[in-house]
């Protein structure tokens, strides 16, 4: 009787380890990143050789309206999705990095009665063996003051920050808005 | 017997059938009764001065968004896009206006290479403050400032996410919820430009 009682002791403890060890191993291989993409936003109207807006380029009539920021300078913005696949325990996104942007941050869109709010966001988190979608009009990766024109077909690097210390490097390609 | 049956069975389907004709039902939310359409005196991308009345005889389709917005702007302008596409030919009778709700942010400039992007036809208008917050009051677009301190943006707009549809007489017509399908507002689009209003 106080066999079994051991044995059965014993066998908890090993499962107990097990599902550490398990946890540990699948931590490395924690979040996972499916189809990441980035919308294509254009810096600057001369690098614009999209053709469709042929002498656009030359004139940029402005009416006297062209100044309306008190400091607020205008850049152009954009964002990455993709999936987060998450094989672990739970984890979050809590940074993202890239040298497409000056700025590169978390955000999510809330939609109430219609109304499009936008905000940032401290982390994105992922569930334990679950999945989150950074889509339009819901989680993204804001992109803010682009250093480049982003066409399709170019690749952008984004180096996402795990809660758990891990970094994810993500080569999303740019696609049409 | 069966004759006056079968009869009475054809001229019923034939009534469905005429009825179903007669009457197209919209898939957009139809503005009873349709009133004219508020005037939008506000200027274009390229500075050229806007008017509604110039599109008597198209069908105008109007948004209100920002350029620093990339997310859910460019999926209503991205619908519209596809929607015009779809269209074929009859998107000649049909103009995209867009409305900035950002009009520090939203220059002449940054408006230009962010609607080329999605169809060099599309109009992005700014101006005035005091024209821009009639025109919101006008349309029941609720915009809402919002700092955001710890952000690149500085701050945000929150802002409703309709598209109208203003008829070939400068009526207001229909409105969609954001997410409409694009083959939803091809159809009512479709249904406006066959039956023009008695202008
Ligand atoms: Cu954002």
């Amino acid at each position: 009787m106080r066999r079994i009682a051991i044995f059965i002791t014993a066998a908890f403890v090993a499962l107990a380890l097990a599902g550490c060890g398990a946890n540990q191993t699948t931590q490395t291989g924690g979040i996972t990143v499916r189809d990441p993409w980035v919308r294509a936003a254009m810096m600057n109207v001369a690098g614009d050789q999209s053709g469709a807006m042929g002498n656009m380029g030359q004139s940029t009539p402005m009416a006297g309206m062209s100044d309306h920021g008190h400091g607020s300078e205008s850049s152009a913005v954009s964002a990455a999705y993709m999936v987060l696949v998450n094989n672990g325990a739970a984890d979050a996104i809590v940074k993202a990095e890239s040298d497409v942007a000056k700025s590169v941050e978390l955000h999510n869109v809330i939609m109430e009665n219609n109304v499009m709010q936008m905000r940032q966001v401290e982390a994105i988190e992922v569930p334990a063996n679950g999945q989150v979608e950074l889509k339009p009009g819901s989680f993204h990766v804001m992109l803010i003051g682009l250093n480049r024109d982003l066409k399709e077909g170019d690749e952008v690097t984004i180096t996402l920050t795990t809660r758990s210390g891990k970094t994810i490097e993500v080569k999303a390609p740019v696609r049409k808005p | 017997m069966i004759q006056r049956w079968l009869i009475s069975i054809i001229v019923m389907i034939t009534a469905l059938a005429l009825s179903g004709c007669g009457a197209y039902e919209f898939r957009g939310t139809v503005l009873e009764p349709p009133n004219p359409a508020p005037e939008l005196p506000l200027t274009d991308q390229f500075g050229n001065a806007f008017q509604l009345s110039n599109y008597r005889g198209k069908v105008v389709l109007l948004f209100f968004g920002f350029t620093h917005c990339p997310d859910i702007c460019p999926t209503a302008l991205g619908d519209l896009k596809r929607v015009m596409e779809k269209l074929g030919n009859d998107a000649a009778n049909v103009q995209v206006v867009f409305v900035s709700v950002d009009p520090e942010r939203d220059t002449p400039d940054l408006m230009q290479r962010y609607l080329a992007a999605f169809n060099p036809t599309f109009l992005g208008l700014n101006g005035d403050r005091s024209v821009l917050e009639q025109a919101y009051k006008n349309y029941g677009v609720t915009v809402i400032r919002r700092d955001l301190p710890n952000s690149g943006l500085g701050y945000t707009i929150d802002h409703s996410g309709y598209i109208y549809a203003i008829d070939q007489a400068g009526n207001w017509r229909l409105l969609w919820a954001h997410g409409t399908p694009v083959d939803d507002i091809v159809s009512d689009v479709q249904a406006l430009l066959r039956n023009p209003p008695g202008m």
